[in-house]
């Protein structure tokens, strides 16, 4: 197994439209419908922020709105949790 | 968007559906809200994916009496033309309910096109309220359960389920919830591949509960199918070890467990190392209580009902008057019981409008099936529940508050100092005052008090919450 896990795409699965999302200025490929906690793991990125305290990383936990673990910044709105954003394309996220 | 309705049902999942298809056709004005994206709560994720129109039961589902299980729930759902009367806003929250019934309502941006991107608060007034606000995920804290990677059961169904995205190539599963199996079976259908099964429990614990299935041959066939299916695949599956430790830098590596002993006490010189780049595990469900408890519905405390759930009536009306609650947080018991009691919700409201309900619908039936899928509460919340040992046995480092970075030295710290109700310990550590509002670790700090200090339910108190029950930004309130 690799660094990063790759091709997590299920194959089966009904995909809208391929799109363009920025993330921390690079761009990434997802597919309409996707939410951005999932295009970002599937991009390969975990991390989503640091936490304040200890400096440690943070992901995806709850993946429902409930834990706000994964708030990154997206299209300069600080904050919004990933997991319950809708990728659209050409959006830019920040995260950290 | 109109700012006053006959009927505000608080949740699209599986309660909240059942409710209003219940409700339509009678001319009222109905307002379903949801947090999602799209209908369905969690179980119903993947089918509610379109969202234009709305969704529906087939309404034969129920009829016969008999348990209404979760394969039948899934497989009856249709899409249907939107009924007249039914709005239903997504991405939207209740952040408060003020006396007669005034709701103040978070909505997005794409209601309200050009705002600043920060969504509005509307006030909206209700006749009636059904809160159908659903239930999450408990986990047992272990070292590095904050690590990128480490996720609840349901956060890797919800990957797979709502973006066709797998958790990592190979996914471990760990807990005590019988998610377990159903996340694996949903793995290896998406083609992706299982590590293992690490659940804590002992097959005498889970041999002991069946007694409670008896009314439910289903549900306890469902589990034995998945079971067999698992074996046929040939998924690992070992029983009675925790998850002790997740290491890794930045992000999930390898995940240390350890045997347990018949009591659940870790057996020294038991540990094991799995390689990870996800872990998904769980320990059972909460109920969504914040915002009955904000409206001043009385709490009742039963740990075969999953915890602190909803006190409601026969009518399933909560102790504020017109406020009805239904689905898990009446006690977590799965679908079965929030599309019985998303129906018989909306047939109490209908009665006290003086509407006529369909020659189909029989209260006294309903009333019985209600108690007949409560029966299967017992069963799912003992076997996911923990012993208090376990909560003992949690290192000082370990965080407990994800949020405010509060760790179980820190609390235990505090509890000594004599912080021993939930409310004072809350004030003493901040543990709960973070960003989630205490929905992580609210449950868990009731449940380490209990484990440490051995004092009743009452005695610990009740969990309070207060408007907003979830974050909002102050600009959301800035429109004309």
């Amino acid at each position: 197994m690799g660094n990063t896990d790759t091709d997590l795409r299920i194959a089966c699965a009904n995909r809208g439209p391929k799109i363009t999302l920025q993330v921390d200025g690079v761009p990434c490929v997802a597919y309409e419908g996707e939410t951005v906690h999932a295009a970002l793991l599937a991009a390969g990125i975990r991390a989503l922020r640091i936490a304040g305290k200890t400096g440690e990383s943070r992901g995806i936990f709850c993946g429902m709105g409930i834990c706000y673990e994964c708030r990154v910044t997206i299209n300069g709105v600080p904050d919004k949790q990933a997991c319950m954003t809708i990728a659209t394309d050409g959006m830019q996220i920040e995260t950290r | 968007m109109k700012r006053a309705y006959d009927v505000v049902i608080v949740g699209s999942g599986v309660a909240g559906i059942a409710a209003a298809n219940t409700l339509a056709g009678h001319g009222l004005e109905i307002l379903v809200i949801d947090e999602n994206p799209h209908a369905g709560g969690q179980i119903l994720r993947q089918n509610c994916r379109v969202t234009d129109g709305f969704w529906e039961f087939d309404p034969r589902l129920g009829r016969s009496g008999r348990t209404v299980s979760i394969r039948k729930i899934v497989q009856s759902l249709r899409p249907i033309q939107r009924p007249k009367g039914i709005t239903c806003v997504h991405q939207a929250r209740v952040l408060g309910i003020f006396s007669d019934l005034q709701l103040l309502v978070h909505v997005p941006d794409t209601l309200y096109p050009g705002g600043s991107g920060s969504g509005r608060v509307l006030e909206i007034d209700a006749g009636y309220l059904l809160l159908a606000t659903g239930a999450r995920e408990r986990c047992l804290p272990f070292k590095g359960w904050t690590l990128p990677g480490v996720m609840s059961l349901g956060a890797a169904q919800i990957l797979m389920k709502s973006s066709g995205i797998l958790p990592a190539r190979k996914t471990l599963i760990a807990g005590t919830s019988p998610l377990q199996t159903v996340l694996a079976l949903e793995i290896l259908k998406n083609k992706g591949n299982v590590t293992a099964i690490l659940d804590e429990n002992h097959l005498t614990k889970k041999l002991g509960l069946l007694p409670l299935l008896k009314h439910h041959g289903s549900l306890a066939g469902e589990g034995a199918m998945q079971m067999l299916r698992l074996l046929i695949r040939q998924v690992r599956f070992r029983q009675g070890v925790r998850v002790t430790e997740a290491r890794g830098k930045n992000g999930l590596s390898a995940v240390v467990t350890a045997g347990l002993d018949r009591k659940g006490n870790t057996v020294p010189g038991t540990f094991q190392t799995y390689p990870a780049r996800a872990l998904a595990v769980g320990h059972g469900f909460t109920a969504n209580i914040e915002l009955p408890v904000q409206a001043g519905c009385a709490l009742d405390y039963d740990a075969d009902r999953g915890g602190w759930v909803v006190r409601v009536d026969d009518a399933l009306e909560t102790s504020v008057a017109e406020v009805y609650a239904a689905g898990e947080i009446t006690g977590i018991a799965g679908a079965g019981k929030s599309f019985v009691e998303g129906k018989l919700a909306a047939v109490s409201i209908l009665e006290k409008l003086g509407e006529k309900t369909g020659p189909d619908v029989c209260v006294p039936e309903l009333v019985r099936m209600q108690k007949q899928q409560m029966g299967y509460a017992s069963f799912l919340n003992q076997l996911c529940q923990v012993p208090s040992s376990a909560y003992e046995a949690i290192d000082d480092e370990v965080l407990i508050c994800r949020c405010e970075e509060i760790s179980m030295g820190e609390i235990r710290k505090q509890i000594s100092q004599g912080f021993v109700t939930g409310g004072s310990l809350k004030k003493a550590t901040r543990c709960g005052m973070g960003r989630c509002q205490g929905r992580i670790c609210q449950p868990l700090l009731f449940d380490i008090l209990q484990a440490l200090t051995g004092q009743t339910p009452e005695q610990i108190g009740s969990p309070s919450f207060r408007a907003p029950v979830k974050n909002v930004p102050l600009e959301s309130f800035l429109h004309p």
